[in-house]
């Protein structure tokens, strides 16, 4: 496979006004192959949403690189911009607030359609109609306003807005957090469905493990800004390495009550990113830090093939 | 025996909306005791908020009435009393007292503009004749207990000041600041991450050892609902679909709706070698109580529906050892 994306030495530094710089992704590298999906999982405030982003360059990094198809992304012409912009989308976790409610579902995929010149008149209405069913949306749906549609329906809305430019790529922001489980299987099937079909790359960000097992080829965790770990998925869920991924697994509740976890409590709360710790930003809570760990940051290291960690020490 | 602190009989909630009344709790019935944690679960919209303001009284009337059943409470003398009925003023002194209720998110009940060690400090004089020195030590020693370190520092944060799982804690603390025997916790970890997840449903799990009180864990979740509960009741469209000891309810669930719902969660390790296989998603998605169908309201997207299912709704009955399930065909499918 070749890479889609590389992505090097990604950073975003937000300044707030008083209070410093808030250090949101720090030194992220990583690429995804074509027809690759990669999960990226991690607490909140962890760099998630700002990574997916910057790679749509919906917010600027402060430094780094992007590259997609070979092209410098951050380099880019506006011409050429404009012509990746049509092979990455993205998808949104909120589908109420992700979608203008003055538009009809049919004008809101039609209009992905016009940025790009796509298609006119009757072959415009055909690929509108096609998009729905795709998404498994009647066509009647076009004439339809969104909150007229439950919370799964949005979603497919927006999965058929993203689809309209036939991208290569699509970044899933948290795309089924806010479904309940019933549902949340139906638009998962879909996603998954539409990436086998049309090859898609898929940068899957998610909070829920589970969820992201089941969808991704590899995993990305990620912590205070940083990545902690990547792995193949198996490898990951079976033989977590870093501390930190250990601690994470644990922590996720079994539904089943004959099953009593294992479970690492990480002690006390997650360090400002205003001021992230010296050395791995995980070293305050984790259990096996030891003084070196606050003397440099642990670059990601290869443990098995395809297996990568940050983490000095090697307990786990 | 233990202790039965509530006990819910028949209760249905009714709301006067445009057009008509609606039910969005309608015939449920359970009970907690002593010490023990109940858990209610459901999709969002399936009730479970109804439920627990009906129970707290806190439901705005109107133009929400409960209409039918009852809520016996056991307050603090000992004594069962019955809440349905009850005014205001009286239902102000048991809440606090008897029981108490954390939610999902604490920022929507605490003052934003007030620190909190006086917020929690307001809620013991509102309940105890003591002096406001003593109200501040009792905070203290509240805040030290639900693990706040530094408590006496963090008195003086504002709750913007603190994170999700800080502001969880604060509230964990008011809700016990006068040890009511029974607790309502309103999805109170679904707002936070995992770790912090764990470390909350962790505390609440001590201080009901510690305290003995009873717990109304309201939740989607069925991981957590599988390791805070001892008893389960699945609600669906504000009917119970099923409701029994937690092991049968996801061991053994008798409903088609438990069933596919268990069915439906990606678990984790719970993909063979390479292989990415489909998840059971249930189609289409739970009626609003505006628009019930007239028989068992899965049946529009149950696999196992038959023509009797749209008849009447079905009686909830017992399969067994108290395990109760609202299904005609139960005895046939299991
Ligand atoms: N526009 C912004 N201004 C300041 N800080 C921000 C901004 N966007 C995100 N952040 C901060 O950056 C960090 C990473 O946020 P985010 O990428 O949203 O994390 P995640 O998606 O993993 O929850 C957090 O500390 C967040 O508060
Ligand atoms: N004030 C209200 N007026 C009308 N309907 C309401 C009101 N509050 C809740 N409902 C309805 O009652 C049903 C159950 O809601 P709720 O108990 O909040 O669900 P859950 O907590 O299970 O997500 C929903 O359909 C909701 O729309
Ligand atoms: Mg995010
Ligand atoms: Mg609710």
């Amino acid at each position: 496979m070749t890479d889609l994306l590389e992505i090097r030495a990604l950073k975003k530094n937000f300044p707030v006004a008083r209070r410093g710089v808030v250090q949101a992704v720090q030194d992220v590298s990583f690429a995804v192959a074509a027809g690759e999906v990669v999960g990226l999982v991690g607490e909140s405030g962890s760099g998630k949403t700002t990574v997916g982003r910057m790679i749509l360059r919906l917010i600027e990094p402060t430094s780094g690189e992007i590259r997609f198809d070979g092209i410098d992304l951050l380099a880019a012409s506006a011409p050429e911009m404009r012509k990746l912009r049509r092979r990455m989308q993205i998808i949104f976790q909120d589908p109420f607030a992700s979608l203008n409610p003055t538009m009809s579902v049919g004008a809101i995929v039609g209009e992905a359609l016009d940025i790009h010149g796509l298609a006119k008149g009757s072959a415009r209405t055909d690929r509108i109609v096609d998009l729905l069913q795709r998404v498994g949306l009647p066509a009647e749906a076009m004439e339809r306003y969104p909150h007229e549609f439950s919370g799964g329906q949005r979603q497919r809305v927006g999965i058929a807005r993203a689809l309209a430019v036939e991208p290569a790529f699509i970044v899933a922001d948290e795309p089924v957090s806010a479904l309940d489980v019933s549902v949340q299987a139906q638009v998962i099937n879909l996603l998954q469905d539409l990436q086998e079909q049309l090859g898609l790359a898929l940068m899957f960000i998610a909070h829920d493990l589970a969820v992201v097992e089941h969808i991704a080829d590899r995993v990305i965790v990620m912590y205070l800004g940083r990545i902690m770990e990547v792995a193949p998925s198996r490898d990951l869920y079976r033989n977590p390495r870093h501390p930190y991924t250990v601690a994470l697994l644990s922590a996720a509740p079994t539904p089943d009550p004959l099953v009593r976890p294992q479970r690492i409590i990480l002690s006390g709360e997650l360090p400002s990113s205003l001021n992230p710790p010296s050395g791995c930003v995980f070293r305050t809570r984790c259990p096996h830090a030891v003084a070196a760990c606050a003397e440099v940051v642990p670059p990601l290291e290869e443990v098995a093939p395809g297996h990568f960690k940050a983490c000095i020490r090697d307990v786990v | 025996m233990t202790e039965t602190l509530l006990e819910v009989t028949d209760l249905r909630t009714e709301f006067s909306v445009e057009g008509g009344k609606i039910h969005p709790v309608d015939g449920v019935s359970f009970s907690v005791a002593r010490g023990e944690t109940l858990a209610v679960v459901g999709e969002s919209g399936s009730g479970k908020s109804v439920t627990s303001l009906s129970i707290m009284g806190l439901l705005p009337h109107p133009p929400a009435r409960i209409s039918q059943g009852s809520i016996r409470l056991r307050c603090k003398d000992g004594q069962m009393r019955e809440l349905v009925g009850l005014d205001d003023h009286a239902l102000q002194r048991i809440r606090g007292n008897d029981m108490a209720m954390i939610f999902q998110e604490p920022m929507t009940s605490l003052n934003p503009v007030q620190r909190v060690g006086a917020q929690v400090a307001e809620t013991i004089l509102l309940h105890e004749n003591i002096g406001r020195t003593a109200a501040m030590e009792r905070v203290r020693a509240l805040l030290n207990r639900v693990d706040i370190p530094d408590p006496m520092r963090r008195m003086q944060d504002y709750p913007h000041q603190m994170s999700g799982g800080m502001r969880q804690r604060v509230m964990i603390a008011m809700a016990l600041a006068c040890s009511p025997g029974l607790l309502i916790a309103d999805e109170p970890t679904t707002a936070l991450d995992v770790t912090v997840q764990a470390q909350v449903l962790l505390l609440m799990r001590r201080l009901q050892d510690e305290l003995g009180m009873g717990i109304l864990f309201i939740t989607h979740n069925l991981g957590v609902v599988a390791e805070v509960a001892r008893n389960v009741v699945v609600m669906y469209a504000g009917r119970v679909l099923e409701q029994g000891d937690v092991v049968e309810i996801f061991h053994r669930p008798r409903h088609p709706y438990t069933r596919s719902l268990l069915a439906s969660l990606p678990r984790l390790h719970g993909r063979s070698a390479g292989k990415r296989e489909r998840l059971a998603a249930i189609p289409g998605s739970m009626p609003s109580p505006r628009d019930l169908p007239p028989g068992c309201p899965f049946a529009p997207r149950c696999n196992d529906r038959i023509d009797a299912c749209d008849a009447a709704v079905p009686a909830l009955v017992d399969s067994g050892h108290g395990h109760l399930t609202r299904c005609l065909r139960w005895q046939e499918l299991a």
